[in-house]
Parts: structure tokens; C-alpha cells; sequence
């Protein structure tokens, strides 16, 4: 594994900065293109409805939907697998194509550890992660604004 | 705020930051402090052409088989197609014998936790075995195949993730996976005509099999 660059401490710092806010409900997204340039997205409404994400942006100019699927639980930790991300922004929709990538819900009302790791999930959060067919990065942390059926 | 109280900021709030986080590999770059915010919704200048993707066939550098039996396919032979609607492989809809219930007894989704679960399209398995998506299959390991002769396809196998509904299964069942292509084993196909392979043992003897994601529930071959 390559050693961290400076570049991942400043987006561990911005995730960091945005979820230990104890007065702002509100989740951060990360986007870090391929080439290296990183837009950071602060108080993103973060919304579940059934397996599905919705996150708006703090302008409410921007949504990104996340269509998960196979979820499942490890302990309190739901896991579920990314597969389809749109887009809803200037009365468009459209596709991202992800490779890869992994959801974590904690939807307990207890901190959970993250598998395999000594970090914790607070109550009622989400951790995402997903990379694109094109190389960009895609990192959402942050508690749950709504949880739909 | 300069750039160097920023760099500390950063520094003392990592401890608050999320392993997982931590373990993403992204590309380089020079920035040294909190990248600015993008005022204007979300922006993804490289996914402007962006299409969804077809999930390309499961094809690998790794060799197919290892060559210790009958399943060493020809090098002409075709990977198997891709559909998630279709398990079974090669024998598809012969799956009419014994059902062999789940030791753990599990009634409708209760195997997790209530939760409806259904395929991830473009993951192997449905993501029933583990995450790995087609075009990242450099994280998955390849884990023998089976051989269809007479259609002349492969059927690739995975390592199932530890963690995956998959492994849930094989540890309710008491098995072992192992790699596909030697005779005698426990063949269960998944969804995406997706299989797995495992040692027999008192409860499962060695055959084909066919699950059932909501009960985690194994049907041999008729």
C-alpha cells in the first residue's frame, strides 16, 4: 500500500471536521477526481428510502441518488452494495458508473464498530465508499437526516 | 486561517476519522490543507459521458483452472453469460431433489435480520458471495471454475468474502470452500449463475446444488 500523501490527511480532516459536529446533523461527501482534485460537500442531506440514498447538496442544486443492494448485516452494521448512481442536478439525470464500493449503516441507536476495525459507526450514520469506472473517488460520511421505509 | 493552522487542525481531528476512510488509496495530489467547497450542487467533470455500465463477463489473466482435472477448459471456450435472473448454469431448472434446510433453521429473511435482500446487479453472485464488481475482479480471487463441455462455457469461481451472505451459508452448512474443478465436491450455483465450491460433509454430500438466497436453503440436482 502506498503511504497516505498529504492530500488524504486534508480529506480525513474535512470528514473528520464535519461528523464530530455534534450541532449539525448534516453528512460530508468528498469527491476526488482522478487526477488528484478533491471538491468537499459540507452539510449534504443525507436521506434512506428502503435501500436507497439520497444526498443533497447544501445549495439543494444538486442530488445524489444510490441505489444499493445485498445488503446485509454484519453484528448491528448493515452492509450493502452500491450499484447504480445518478445524478439530479439542472433538470438532468445521469449515470455514474461505479467499479466498486461499499455502504455501512448504522441504523442502531448504539455506536458500532466498523468490521475489521477499531472505529465506530455513531448512531443512525452512514459510511460510504466508491470509486467510479472512472477514477474518481467518492467518500460519504454522516448521520442520517430521515430514514423512509 | 493559514494554511499551516489548518494542517494542524487536520492533523488533531484525524483521530476522529473513520479506518475505512483511511484505507482509501486515492490518487495523488498536492493539497495540504481542506480542499475548498463546490458551491454549485455536485460536481463530476470526468462522469459527463458517463453511461451505466454492461457488466462485462467475469474474464481474468489468472488461470481458469489449475489443471488437475477433467475441468481444464480449452483456451476457445467462453466465459459463462451474465444474468441475474438465471442460476444454475448448466443445470438450470434440473434442480427438483432433495432440499436439504438450513441447519440454523432460518424462516423467511431472518438470516439477516429481517432484512429484505435482493442481487446487486453488477456484482458477481448478485453480491450474494461477496463485493467484488466485474470490472474489479483484480480484489477477488479466482478460485477454479466449472466446465460446461457440451456449451462449450466456464463457469468462474470466487473466494467468498468472509464477511458476505455467502459465508453465512457455507458456515450454517458446516463447509469448507474449495476450489472449483475436482470431482466429488459440493457444487452450489448462486444467482448470476454464479458457484461455489466445498468439501462434502455428513450433511451435504457432493453434488450440485441450488440455493435459495431467502432461506439460505440448498436443493440438489434432480
Amino acid at each position: 500500500m502506498r503511504p497516505m500523501r498529504p492530500q488524504v490527511y486534508a480529506l480525513i480532516a474535512a470528514l473528520a471536521m464535519a461528523t464530530t459536529s455534534a450541532a449539525s446533523a448534516k453528512g460530508v461527501t468528498l469527491v476526488q477526481q482522478a487526477d488528484g482534485s478533491v471538491h468537499t460537500y459540507i452539510d449534504v442531506n443525507i436521506r434512506l428510502s428502503g435501500q436507497t440514498l439520497w444526498l443533497r447538496s447544501a445549495d439543494r442544486k444538486g442530488v445524489l441518488k444510490i441505489g444499493n443492494g445485498a445488503c446485509s448485516f454484519i453484528g448491528a452494521i448493515q452492509r450493502c452494495l452500491p450499484y447504480a448512481v445518478a445524478l439530479i442536478q439542472d433538470g438532468k439525470t445521469r449515470q455514474i458508473a461505479i467499479l466498486h464500493g461499499t455502504v455501512f449503516l448504522n441504523l442502531s441507536n448504539t455506536a458500532q464498530h466498523l468490521p475489521r476495525s477499531s472505529e465506530e459507526l455513531a448512531p443512525r450514520t452512514i459510511l460510504a465508499l466508491w470509486r467510479t469506472v472512472r477514477g474518481t473517488y467518492v467518500t460519504i460520511k454522516g448521520a442520517l437526516d430521515e430514514v423512509a421505509p | 486561517m493559514s494554511g499551516s493552522l489548518r494542517s494542524i487542525i487536520a492533523l488533531v481531528l484525524m483521530a476522529g476519522a473513520p479506518a475505512a476512510a483511511l484505507a482509501q488509496n486515492h490518487a495523488s495530489g498536492h493539497v495540504s490543507a481542506p480542499p475548498p467547497q463546490s458551491q454549485h450542487g455536485f460536481s463530476f467533470p470526468n462522469e459527463a459521458n458517463a453511461r451505466p455500465i454492461t457488466p462485462p463477463r467475469p474474464v481474468s489473466t489468472q488461470p481458469i483452472s489449475n489443471g488437475r482435472s477433467a475441468n481444464h477448459a480449452p483456451a476457445n471456450y467462453m466465459h459463462s453469460p451474465v444474468n441475474a435472473n438465471v442460476t444454475g448454469g448448466p443445470y438450470r431448472g434440473q434442480f427438483h431433489g432433495r432440499v436439504i434446510y438450513n441447519p440454523r433453521r432460518w424462516r423467511g429473511w431472518g438470516w439477516n435480520r429481517g432484512i429484505h435482500w435482493y442481487p446487486a446487479p453488477i456484482y458477481w453472485g448478485g453480491g450474494f458471495w461477496g463485493p467484488y464488481a466485474f470490472g474489479g475482479l483484480g480484489a477477488g480471487l479466482l478460485f477454479g471454475s466449472i466446465v460446461d463441455y457440451q456449451d462449450q462455457a466456464i463457469y468462474p469461481s470466487y473466494e467468498i468474502e468472509p464477511t458476505s451472505p455467502g459465508a453465512e451459508l457455507l458456515q450454517n452448512y458446516g463447509l469448507t470452500q474449495t476450489e472449483c474443478g475436482p470431482p466429488n465436491l459440493v457444487v452450489i450455483w448462486g444467482p448470476d449463475n454464479s458457484v461455489i465450491c466445498a468439501y462434502p460433509n455428513d450433511l451435504v454430500g457432493a453434488g450440485n446444488y441450488e440455493l435459495d438466497p431467502t432461506t439460505l436453503t440448498i436443493v440438489s440436482q434432480s
